[in-house]
């Protein structure tokens, strides 16, 4: 089973995505900020990670540039989901290493598994 | 006369003679007594000599007439010559008085023309008086510019520095006056000026960027401009104005946008994303009745969206860094994926929505794949929402050499005459479209047009009022 982590304050938006993907089938784990996300990251190394970028604590920028300097995480697939994405953020994401960048109020939770069934399948 | 002269003299000579005979005559009469024969011969002779004399006598007196005469004559001619004379030195006097006058004259015009001359000379003063204080004028309203404002003369020597721009760059303006700026490069921030307008002051209509960093960073928007004095050019101005404000108020915008996006975007995301679970049914069962109402809103939430992300093309239009992500993309792809989209608003609507596919492969294009697709589906969007009931909205794709043509044709209200012209301004929206849609924003076409152009392409329309509208954009096809 695929294991999907994702990083995500928005309560609301965490709890649907994880039950869209959970229905899928995947073993989907949840940080609420992007400390919580690091550590979860580092115990459990998912095969995938759904990344916000506005979160408190750390943001999703910090995360990757961790990632990035961690040898047994980076390569992991990252799934950027924000409501930011201006042209500078998108540059600098995916100069590390992000496959894709989702706008969340341009997309619906199906949208979104079909994304992640891209990356896993 | 020489030769009357020498006659004359001659004639005295022998009266002289004469006289030497008759005293030899009288010692004669002492000899009359020692011979009368002697005497007889020496009267006849003495007759004869008397005789003579009496001749002579007369030549003497005729000779002393002669001379009278020649004296009269001489008199004439010498009374002849002091007249002349007299008429000469009469002349010479009326010529000098003549002379005199005219000189007078000539003296007066003289003064005439000097105070003529004092008078162009005063004129003049007051013209160099004048011509001062517009230069003093001009100099006054140069330095209180808040721009900092060098000027150079036409042969590139500077001839102005206004406090301002002594201020920006710590230079005195004393210190650098009819110098070229290569003299003065030894102040370090002429130097980085001269560095930032490549080296050479020349009006190229380019803006150039100047940073000083000290004390604080500071940017400078740098305009060289041409003075022209009719058609000649007199000289050149640089000119620097401070832009950090402006960079500031930009940077401060462009993260407010930033912010403001993110944090309208995350409640809409929030409703998005729970509504589209309930309709899916993914929390239980809804009853049609509540999936109606729960597509309103669903609906509602979507035009929001569309609003808060037209805010914020419009601010990314405006800061001039829209258009990012060229690609060879595949044109009928995109208008095929954005009919699918809009399908269900057609069927709603009762319009029908036709693409009349190109026979022929299309040529490819490199554009940025979602702004174009902004373009279309707005253009669709709006073909089908301004329609009648039963009307249809066609688009077609032509090309030529340099450009493909796209063009989307609706049997709509059509746009009012006297409102064509402002249809692609910001918030702009016309009379019969805003009762028929109260929603929109008025952005659409706005952007649409700053995303055509921005590829290199136009945008324009043909429109009649009840009959509906054409709209035709353009897209340069790459070689």
């Amino acid at each position: 089973m695929k294991k999907i982590l994702i990083i995500e304050d928005e309560e609301i938006l965490l709890e649907l995505i994880q039950k869209k993907l959970i229905q899928e089938g995947y073993q989907v784990n949840a940080a609420r900020d992007g400390l919580e996300g690091l550590e979860k990251l580092r115990e459990e190394k998912p095969d995938l990670i759904l990344l916000d970028i506005v979160m408190p604590k750390m943001g999703g920028f910090e995360v990757m540039e961790e990632i990035k300097k961690d040898d047994n995480l980076k390569g992991i697939p990252i799934i950027i989901i924000s409501n930011s994405g201006q042209p500078v953020e998108l540059s600098r994401a995916k100069e590390l290493g992000v496959v894709d960048w989702l706008i969340k109020t341009d997309f619906d939770p199906i949208e979104v598994v079909d994304k992640v069934k891209k990356q896993l399948d | 006369m020489g030769k009357k002269l020498s006659k004359k003299n001659k004639e005295f000579d022998a009266l002289k003679e004469l006289d030497r005979i008759a005293k030899m005559l009288v010692r004669k009469d002492f000899e009359l007594i020692r011979t009368k024969e002697e005497q007889e011969k020496e009267l006849k002779e003495l007759d004869r000599i008397a005789k003579i004399l009496t001749r002579r006598d007369f030549a003497l007196m005729k000779a002393r007439e002669e001379l009278e005469e020649e004296k009269n004559i001489l008199k004439i001619k010498v009374e002849a010559r002091t007249r002349e004379l007299k008429e000469l030195a009469e002349g010479l006097e009326e010529t000098v008085k003549k002379r005199t006058k005219d000189l007078e004259k000539k003296a007066a015009e003289l003064e005439e023309s000097k105070r003529a001359l004092l008078n162009i000379l005063e004129d003049v003063e007051e013209a160099r008086i004048e011509a001062e204080e517009e230069k003093n004028k001009t100099r006054a309203a140069l330095t209180s510019i808040t721009d900092g404002l060098i000027v150079f003369d036409k042969d590139k020597r500077i001839t102005l520095v206004n406090p301002d721009a002594e201020k920006k760059l710590k230079i005195k303006e004393s210190d650098v006056i009819g110098k070229r700026i290569e003299e003065i490069l030894d102040f370090s921030a002429v130097n980085k000026l001269y560095e930032a307008i490549d080296k050479k002051i020349e009006w190229t209509g380019q803006r150039y960027e100047f940073i000083l960093e000290k004390p604080v960073r500071r940017f400078f928007d740098i305009l060289i401009v041409p003075i022209a004095s009719g058609e000649e050019i007199v000289g050149t101005i640089i000119i620097m104005h401070d832009i950090t404000r402006d960079k500031e108020i930009s940077r401060m915008k462009t993260e407010f946008v930033a912010i403001a996006a993110h944090q309208l975007r995350t409640p809409l995301s929030a409703i998005k994303w729970s509504l589209h679970m309930v309709l899916d049914g993914d929390v239980g069962k809804v009853s049609s009745e509540q999936i109606e109402f729960l597509k309103k809103a669903y609906q509602s939430n979507e035009r929001m969206i569309i609003l808060i992300n037209d805010l914020l093309n419009i601010s990314r239009i405006e800061e001039g860094r829209f258009i990012y992500n060229r690609e060879v993309y595949s044109l009928e792809k995109i208008i095929e994926d954005t009919n699918d989209l809009l399908i269900g608003l057609s069927k709603e609507k009762k319009v029908k929505l036709i693409f009349k596919k190109p026979k022929k492969q299309l040529p490819k294009i490199k554009i940025d794949k979602e702004k174009i697709t902004l373009v279309i589906q707005n253009l669709i969007d709006n073909g089908i929402r301004f329609n009648k009931i039963g009307g249809t909205v066609t688009i077609s794709v032509k090309y030529d050499k340099i450009f493909m043509y796209i063009t989307i044709k609706d049997t709509g209200v059509g746009i009012p005459d006297l409102e064509q012209e402002r249809i692609f301004t910001k918030f702009f929206r016309a009379n019969n479209v805003v009762k028929l849609d109260v929603e929109g924003s008025g952005l659409g076409l706005f952007i649409c047009k700053n995303i055509v152009e921005a590829h290199g392409g136009k945008i324009w329309f043909e429109s009649t009022e009840n009959k509906g509208t054409t709209f035709i954009f353009t897209l340069p096809i790459e070689k």
